[in-house]
Formats: structure tokens, sequence, C-alpha cells
């Protein structure tokens, strides 16, 4: 909410320390989140009358004027501007003067003839506005003036950051009774507002429906107002403060006591409210055509208020109707200042799509008790400026409204215990006086009542954040809690999952954060196709759809990195992906991809490009401690080259894939190689890793070698498999070091050499590695039609 | 006798020239070997008196042992000369660069993470987790953020099609933590979180770290030291700044804002927001609010990690560039 600081002052009489009190206010969580003069510096700017004006001699766009600035001379001064004329009221820089970027005012000759002064534009002084030349002033605007002093130029406009709970200071009262209950500077005393509730009607009522909907409405009858004058230049201004603009005197009126009192207010014109007023929740299909034009189809959920022949004349606390509301010509006017329940207006101006100052201050809440001084501020201005007659008035108040707010009880000792501190009995006491409770005190209990604007406070903790708001957070001694310290065990997933990066990093791979929302592009191409796609209502950047896998972020991030010039990407990416909206349906991912080459650009023998065994070593190493681990051919993968993909397969259980990029991609990425993927599933992973750890034996590791021929197309992994189930307890490790195609051999057959290492508590012999050996080769020359090489 | 002499002195200036191993073993024969010179007077032995045999057989000794002794040095002076050159000869240019696959890196969220994590591990506070699709309730309702309240629009909510949320906090945790446990409760709840906004300082998605000590006797003085100091310690100064300013959480209250002050700009900084837990919350992790009182402290990861780690634009954190990601190798 945008204030001016001026106004704000009005409200006392000690002149306030500015910085102190907004610094103060900041502190207390009425955070200022702007604050900017009126107007740029400028001194010596008098309001001048333009007394003539003539063509100059010599120059066909310049007017040579005689200006009155009240000094007792007239002052000749040469003018470039179109609209200067004889009989207009300007801003009139004077020799001396200085105008915004310390631009002085000089004697000065133009054209053969001397000018004693500027006449200036809006531009010209730092407040743009939209007339085209010379800012031009009011016929009674005071001749000599200083203009900074005429115009309320020596303002600022401070900008609060009003929280949600703190409706009671989305107005100028409001913030001046925060002032006082933080500085301790009293609030000008203000005689009472003079009461125009002095005929009830007899004629008309108001029938509310709902009690605690509306607990309060008055609506006050004024006749012959003459709404088509321009409203005061004082109350234009105040209103354009606070980046209101101005309509009418009425309409402004309005605006104005709410942004003085709080108090929304709304002018109806009395022809469409002539028998009285009914406030109830909208029927069905009811619609209403609003000030904004837009025809509003009302819910029945929205409270309304109708004629006495119950036709909807505005969304009670929302928006007026257009037809029913004031113009300029409207001279009959009926006031209406109510008090509407914060629930049963908030989710409206969302609803309705409009934007309205006064269901803002109603959905945050009102002061109940604000309704008679606010009906009776514009009722008085009303008349001051418009003419008019007061007429009779409408009410109704519920039960509710009458009785008193409920006093909130606690103790010192609470009071301590929360904040940790002891603040003194009496400066808790002060503190709650000057925020305007009632209190009852005993030796240790305080009952506080709270004024009815702070609607906000209802609870023991809501008066103890009071009491150090106002004391001062930073006032409270910080303490480390004298508790009793344990030691928390480790958690196992958070180790595991950092150890997952760390073994990544070390292989190379620079980790990403991708948005958990892609494109329809990335998810119809990237996407696992088994889970279907969450769809977001309101996306942003066409990001509508959550991820159900890590691909598509690994893609995008390739495809920008390859765009900027990298001919190395390597990348993984540890996330939540989104089979379904239930917590179990929200895995954590661990996806990986490279590309290019094994290393970057060296001086000694060229890199190789990576290939799916490089990324495999990955994939064994993260999952090293996590069980038995196979990988299987699998050409099925709709996002991997059919011949170079595997499922990832741990203690039986498919956890994943790896595989390359399916070529079909390339062009449309626009890659000229396909990228090695993996993702994992980390659901499916337990948290605890163990590892089976061996004896060291300290005998001699024996080595034998065998190679054997067979088809081309067995895979190696089922041969070593088959090796591994004979479960020979000396064999402590298998190793193929050589795959060789060609040569002599027919062109369907491959060479495999397999290395293996025995070791036991004993030395060796060939006596006691040549049965296992045996077996070796009888297994793989049976099972796969091997030959010995 | 002379004769003996002269030719261990021949021997010694021959022997100076010799630069090869292999011609030093051939010279040695030349003298100690089966026709050697100075074995040929050994062989003189024989042919002499038995009273002279002694003296010259002790003289012919001497020169043989001062020959091996010469002989030994110089094999030495030959093997260093030969190893020196072979040294010399293997010499790399050391100025070239290490070379095969190097090291990558870890995201700058992660590496905030993990300090973060390490600095409330030593407190004793444990890590908790919970689902990035929200229901309304642990979202909101839990929090104490009724349907349409203004409350909710301090945070604007990207909803699925069903109608849950992309959780906009990380508080949702609290309660989900909360609700099927006894106090004391100390946790620290890292993750990403949703909210409808883009520009230069604000993505759709970001990370933030929800802290939240549940005990009997936990005081608003208690929230400022744990506060203050966990934001001492990450950011490694002693003498940093930290104010509390009132503000509104509807599941705190009392409630604060956090701001550190940088010396850099000479500005307060808006860090996080925390505050007392509030009774209707704690009501809803059903744990009673007259035996145990208790704080939260929510706060952005990636800017805290921005704030460490220098970076200024917040778009880079999801930007994904190796060019911004390899800057944080070795960290």
């Amino acid at each position: 909410m945008k204030i001016s600081w001026n106004h704000l002052q009005s409200f006392f009489s000690e002149t306030l320390d500015k910085n102190l009190v907004l610094e103060r206010l900041t502190m207390a969580g009425l955070e200022v989140e702007d604050e900017s003069p009126v107007a740029p510096e400028f001194s010596g700017i008098k309001i001048g009358l333009v007394t003539d004006c003539v063509k100059h001699p010599d120059a066909d766009k310049l007017s040579l004027c005689k200006v009155d600035v009240g000094s007792g001379e007239l002052l000749q001064i040469i003018c470039g501007a179109s609209n200067v004329k004889t009989g207009v009221k300007i801003p009139c820089a004077v020799v001396g003067a200085v105008l915004p970027g310390n631009f002085k005012i000089t004697e000065r000759k133009m054209r053969g003839i001397v000018s004693y002064g500027m006449l200036c534009s809006g531009d010209e002084l730092g407040c743009p506005n939209d007339v085209d030349g010379l800012w031009l002033f009011a016929d009674d605007a005071p001749i000599g003036a200083d203009v900074r002093e005429y115009l309320d130029l020596n303002d600022t406009i401070v900008e609060f950051k009003i929280t949600p709970n703190r409706g009671d200071c989305l107005s100028y009262l409001g913030l001046a009774r925060e002032i006082q209950a933080l500085t301790g500077v009293q609030l000008k005393s203000r005689s009472s507002y003079h009461n125009y509730l002095t005929t009830p009607s007899t004629t008309k009522k108001v029938t509310v429906s709902d009690t605690t909907a509306c607990s309060h409405y008055i609506g006050l009858h004024i006749e012959n107002v003459n709404n088509q004058i321009s409203s005061p230049e004082w109350l234009v201004r105040l209103l354009a403060r606070s980046n209101i603009r101005s309509i009418s005197p009425v309409v402004d009126i309005t605006n104005y006591v709410m942004l003085e009192l709080g108090q929304p207010m709304h002018a109806f014109n009395s022809a469409y409210v002539a028998n009285g007023i009914n406030v109830r929740f909208a029927h069905q299909g009811e619609e209403l055509k609003l000030l904004d034009n837009s025809i509003a189809k009302i819910a029945t959920d929205t409270l309304v208020i109708a004629s006495a022949d119950d036709r909807v004349v505005a969304l009670a606390g929302v928006m007026g109707g257009s037809e029913s509301g004031v113009t300029i010509d409207t001279s009959s006017i009926l006031l209406e200042s109510a008090f509407f329940a914060p629930d049963t207006i908030q989710g409206k101006t969302k609803y309705y799509t409009v934007s309205s100052d006064s269901a803002f201050r109603f959905e945050r809440g009102v002061d109940t008790q604000v309704q008679h001084d606010a009906i009776n501020l514009a009722a008085n201005l009303i008349k001051t400026i418009c003419g008019g007659e007061v007429g009779d008035y409408i009410h109704y108040a519920s039960s509710q409204h009458q009785r008193n707010s409920t006093a909130i009880k606690l103790t010192f000792n609470e009071i301590e215990k929360l904040i940790g501190e002891k603040i003194s009995d009496n400066e808790i006491i002060t503190i709650l006086q000057n925020l305007g409770c009632q209190l009852e005190i005993s030796t240790a209990h305080i009952s506080v009542t709270p004024p009815s604007h702070r609607f906000d406070l209802n609870i023991k903790q809501d008066i103890i954040e009071e009491i150090i708001r106002v004391y001062g957070y930073d006032r409270i001694e910080a303490k480390l809690p004298n508790v009793l310290y344990t030691f928390n065990s480790l958690d196992e997933r958070s180790e595991q999952l950092f150890g997952f990066k760390q073994t990544l990093v070390a292989h190379g791979l620079n980790e990403v954060v991708s948005y958990a929302f892609i494109e329809d592009k990335y998810a119809s191409q990237f996407s696992d196709s088994g889970f279907d796609l969450i769809k977001l209502q309101n996306p942003i950047a066409g990001l509508n759809l959550m991820r159900n896998n890590l691909l598509p972020g690994l893609i995008k991030s390739l495809v920008h990195n390859v765009n900027r010039g990298h001919d190395r990407v390597r990348l993984f990416e540890l996330a939540r992906v989104f089979h379904g909206e239930d917590i179990s349906q929200q895995p954590l991912y661990l996806a990986s991809l490279v590309y290019g080459k094994i290393s970057s650009l060296n001086w000694s023998a060229p890199a190789r490009n990576v290939d799916f065994y490089d990324l495999r070593l990955v994939v064994e190493e993260l999952l090293r401690n996590c069980g038995t681990l196979s990988f299987i051919a699998d050409s099925t993968n709709a996002h991997c080259h059919p011949g170079r993909a595997a499922k990832i397969e741990l203690n039986g259980i498919v956890v994943g894939y790896i595989g390359q990029l399916h070529p079909k991609y390339a062009q449309d990425l626009g890659l000229n190689q396909l990228p090695y993927v993996f993702e994992l599933n980390l659901q499916l992973i337990s948290a605890k890793n163990s590892v089976n750890l061996q004896a060291v034996s300290k005998h001699q590791k024996v080595s034998r070698d065998l190679a054997f021929v067979v088809d081309a197309k067995i895979a190696v992994g089922a041969i070593m498999q088959q090796i591994q189930q004979l479960s020979i307890a000396e064999l402590i490790d298998v190793a193929v070091f050589d795959i060789f195609t060609g040569g002599n051999l027919p062109s369907n057959e491959k060479s495999v050499a397999i290395n293996f290492i025995f070791q036991a508590d004993k030395t060796l012999t060939d006596e006691d590695i040549n049965p296992s050996l045996e077996l070796i080769k009888k297994l793989v020359c049976e099972q796969f039609a091997a030959k010995l090489r | 006798m002379e004769q003996l002499t002269q030719v261990l002195a021949t021997a010694l200036s021959e022997m100076n020239d010799i630069s090869s191993i292999h011609d030093l073993e051939q010279f040695k024969s030349r003298y100690v070997g089966k026709q050697g010179a100075i074995t040929a007077f050994m062989q003189q032995l024989k042919n002499l008196a038995p009273e002279e045999r002694k003296a010259f057989g002790a003289e012919v000794n001497q020169i043989k042992s001062q020959f091996e002794d010469a002989l030994n040095k110089q094999r030495e002076i030959i093997l260093t000369r030969e190893l020196n050159a072979k040294l010399a000869n293997e010499t790399i240019d050391v100025s070239l660069p290490g070379r095969g696959m190097s090291a990558g890196s870890l995201h700058p969220v992660t590496l905030a993470l993990k300090r973060l994590t390490d600095i409330f591990a030593q407190l004793g506070f444990s890590v908790a987790d919970g689902p990035e699709i929200e229901t309304d309730y642990y979202n909101f309702k839990a929090l104490n953020i009724p349907d349409n309240h203004p409350a909710r629009a301090m945070q604007d909510t990207f909803y699925t099609e069903s109608g849950n949320v992309l959780r906009t906090h990380t508080s949702p945790i609290q309660v989900r933590y909360a609700e099927t446990r006894t106090p004391p409760i100390k946790i620290i709840a890292p993750g990403r979180v949703y909210r409808v906004d883009m520009d230069a300082t604000h993505s759709p998605m970001f990370h933030q770290m929800e802290l939240l000590w549940i005990e009997k006797n936990i005081s608003f003085a208690n929230l400022k030291a744990i506060i203050s100091e966990f934001m001492r310690k990450f950011f490694e100064d002693d003498n940093l700044q930290v104010r509390f300013r009132a503000s509104f959480f509807p599941f705190t209250e009392p409630s604060a804002e956090v701001d550190i002050f940088f010396a850099k700009t000479g500005k307060w900084l808006e860090v996080g927001g925390c505050g007392m837990v509030h009774p209707k919350v704690l009501n809803y992790m059903n744990i009673s609010a007259d035996e145990y009182t208790g704080f939260a402290f929510g706060f952005g990861i990636d800017r805290l990690a921005m704030l460490r780690y220098g970076v200024t634009d917040l778009r880079l954190m999801f930007e994904n560039d190796i060019d911004f990601l390899t800057q944080f190798k070795g960290l």
C-alpha cells in the first residue's frame, strides 16, 4: 500500500523522525518496500500568472510574456510552449531558481531580448503529467506561492508491504495507531465526527439473510448532490499518491474515507435502491453488469446487495453494478458503510477476476466498529464539496456485532516461557495499553481485550507476539537451548545418495538440476510411456507436464551444451519423478548421460568416443555393494538403439536401463553421434549397503588363461555367468581379456580369452587347479558348443 | 720391483681413459687375468728363492690391490656417468598438462545442502523427506492456511489437474514427520519447491530447507540463537549480523523474517522466515501445545548457495551449462 508521508504526519502534532519511524515499522512487521520523493529536488519555482503574451518579434515559435509572480513587478519571460497565453497560471522559475538536475536559471538573452526566468512544464519539474506544454494550475492557485508548497511536493510516497494478518494497517488511521504503539508518540486527539445519522427511515429498511456474513449495514441518503464539479486538488492529489485515479467527487470521497479509516464504502444511485436494501446470497442464475462493464455470472456462495424489489445491485464488498452506480449526473445517492465477514469475501476477486480495493480490505478484515465514523466523514465531505442535503438512513446490526470481543487470558509466566526472557510486567502492560488493549491484571494473570481493529489477536501467542514485536525482537537475547543433546544416527539414505553423487563425480560427470516440469515436445519423445504424465492446470512457459523419468532433462541439457559448442558432455541428475500423485508414486531416479570423447582434447594420443562399456562401468561401480547386478540385452526399449541397450537387474529386479540413445532422434536433436544414458529407479534399491568382506590370503595367486572359440552371437556375459555358477571356491576372479574375430576364424565365430585367478589358504599347485580348469573347459565346451583354442 | 711400480703407473694412466664397463673388464683381464701383466709377476714367484719370495709376494699383492681399488673407483665413475646419460635421455616436459579423464562436479545446490546437513547434524538434527506433489491438506490446511485465505496469495501455487499442488514450501514435511512421532523432534527437511514465478530472481522450481525443533521449553530466544549461529557457521563469519524482523506466517506465532547484513553491498538481505510453531499446527501434528513448544525456520538453499559461491543470476542454477557447472570442480 502506498501512502503520503506528509498526510500520515498530519495525524500527529509532534514532528516524526521519518527514518526512525519507518525503521521501527519495518522491524515490527510493516515492511517499507519503497520510499520515493514525490518530486525531484528543485527550488525557486513560483506560481505565476501570464498577464500579457505576444509573439517574439524575431522568432516564430517563441512568445514574449509578462508574468506576475507576486513580487510587485512583472517579469519579462520568453517561452516556447504552445499552450502559453494570457491568463494562465503556470510554474515560473525565476532568476536564481534551480531545476532538477541542478539546472540554474539566469537572465538570458534570446534573439536579442532578455528573458528573466522560465515557464515550466511538468516534465521539466520531474512531475510528468498529461498536459502537452506548460503545467497549468487551477484558477484559484495563489500567485507567488512556492510550487513545492502549493502542490505539497515536499512529500514522500512510502510503500508498505502489509502482511495478510494486518488488514487494520491498510489505512492512514491504522498506520498512525501503529506508530503510536511503537514509538509512544501520541495521535492528535480527534474530535468525533458530526453525526448525520439522525433520521431513521420509517419506510425503508435493510434485510440481512445471513447475520454472520454481514453483521452491520448502514445506508444514508443524500439528495441534491452536485457530482459534476471536479474534486478539489488536495483530494485528487492524496488519492494519486496511493495510485487511485480521480473519478468524480462522490467516488473520490468514498475512496478517501477507505484510505483514511480503512472502511470500504460504496455509493449507489438512490433511484435503484429507493425502497431499501436486501443483503443475501445470490440465487442460481443471477447476473450483474459490473463497474468494469464485464457481466458477472454470480455463484450462489456470493453475498450480494439487492434492492427492495430483489434486483442485484452489487457484489457485497467486492464491486458495485454499473447501472446502479453514481455518475457525474447522479444527484441523489445512497452511501453504504457495512461490515462483511472476511471468509464471505475471500476468494471472490479471484473467482470474478476483478481487482477491488474494497474486497482486498474486507477479505483481510475491517474494524467492526468503524462504519459510523466512516459514513459520517463521507457525508461531511460530500456536503462540503458537492453540497446536498442529508436525508434518512437505514441500519442493521446483528446481536453479534454489538457484543464485546472476548478477553484472552494468559500468565506472565507463559509470556516469559515462550519468549525465553523476562520482560517486566510494567513494560508488558504499557505495550499492551499503547496497542489499545483493555487489561485486567492480577498478580499472575493478565486478561487482554484487544481493540476492535485488532481482530487478528485471538490466542495467547498472538498477544505474546505483540509484546515482543513492540518491545523489539532485537532486544531479546539469543540463548542456546538448555536441553539434553543426543546423538542422532546418520540417515542411511542421505548418505547413500551423497555417495552415489561422489562416485559419479569421480567418473567425470557433472551434476545438473533440471525443472521437474517439461514441455509436450520433450514429453512425447523421451518420457516413459509406462506411466501417464501428470498435467498442471496452470503451467508457465509451456512446462505443463510433470516428468516421469529424467531422460528429457538430460537430453535438453545435452542439446543446450552442444549448441554452445561443447563436444564432450557428461551429466547426471538425481531427482524425483512422478508416476502418480501419491507419495509412493514419486520415486527418486538417478540418471546419467555421456556424449563425445572419453577425455577432453589433449596433446597425447587422440581420445576415442565413449561407448556402452564406459557407462556400464559407472553403473557397476555405483551398485557394487547393492547386490547381484546383471545386464540383460533389451531390444524393446523405445528410447534406445535396439542392439545397444540392456535392462539393469539388481538382485533379480529390473531397476533401470542403460543404452545408446536411439538413432531415430539424431536428426531432430541435431546430433551427429548419440549419447549413452542410464536411468535407475532408486526406490527399488535398498539404502542398506553392505560390504561382504573377504579375508586377504597371504598365499600366492595363480593365474591361468583359456581361450574358447564360440559362435559370434553368444553373449560373453552368459559364459561368465555359467562359470560363476560353478562356485569354485579357489576361483577368486575371472576376467575377459581378449575378444578376437577374423584372422583364420570363420566369420560366424569369435575367440574369447579369459583369465582365471586362483587363490586359497595354501599355495596352490597344478594338481589343485587343473580339476577346476577342466570343469570350466567342459562346461563352456558343452554349454556353448565351444572349442578350446 | 721398479718394473712392478712402472706397470701399475701405466695401468692407472690407461684406466682414466676407459669410458665403458665392457672396455674396463677387458682392461682388467689384461692386468689381472690369466695372461695379465700383474698376474705375470705372481708367476715369477715360484722362480724366486724362498727368502725373497715372501717380500716380493707381499709387494705384488699390494700392487694388485692398488690396481683393483682404482679399477673399482673407475667402475663407479663409469656406472654413474652411464646412469646420468640414461636419465638425461629419459627427461620429459613436465610443463605439459595432465591428461586422461578428469573428475566431474557437484551442483552448487548439492554443495550447499551438504554443508547445511553437516552443520545441523552436529546439533543432532536428522533429515526428513516428503513428496513434491502434495495434497492441499499438508501444503496448506495443516499449516493453518485455510481455503481462499489471502495468505495463499503469498505463494502462487501450481495445481495438478486432479487438484493436488506442487508443494510451495518444504513446511508440509513438518506435519508429515511430526504427526506420527512424539517430541523431541529435531529435523531438517530439504527439497525442491514450486511457485508460479519466473524472472531473473525467481525460478518456478527452487530449493528450500525447513528446520523444525519441538521440545519442552523451546523459546523464541532459542530460535534466535540457533538461526544466528547457523548463519555464522554457514558463511564462516563469526561477526555476521543477523536480524529478526517481525512478520506473518500462518503456521508460526510469533513470526519473523531473517535478514543478514551484507558488508559488500551494505544492505540487509532477507534469507528466510521463522517463528514459533502455531498451536493449531501443533494440533495437526497431534502434539499438545500446552506441553510443547517449538520453532520452525524455512529458507532458500539456492539463495544461500548463490551468496556463498557468488552466483548472481538464479537462472544459471538450472540452465545446466557445462561452463558454469565445471567451475564447482573440487568443491
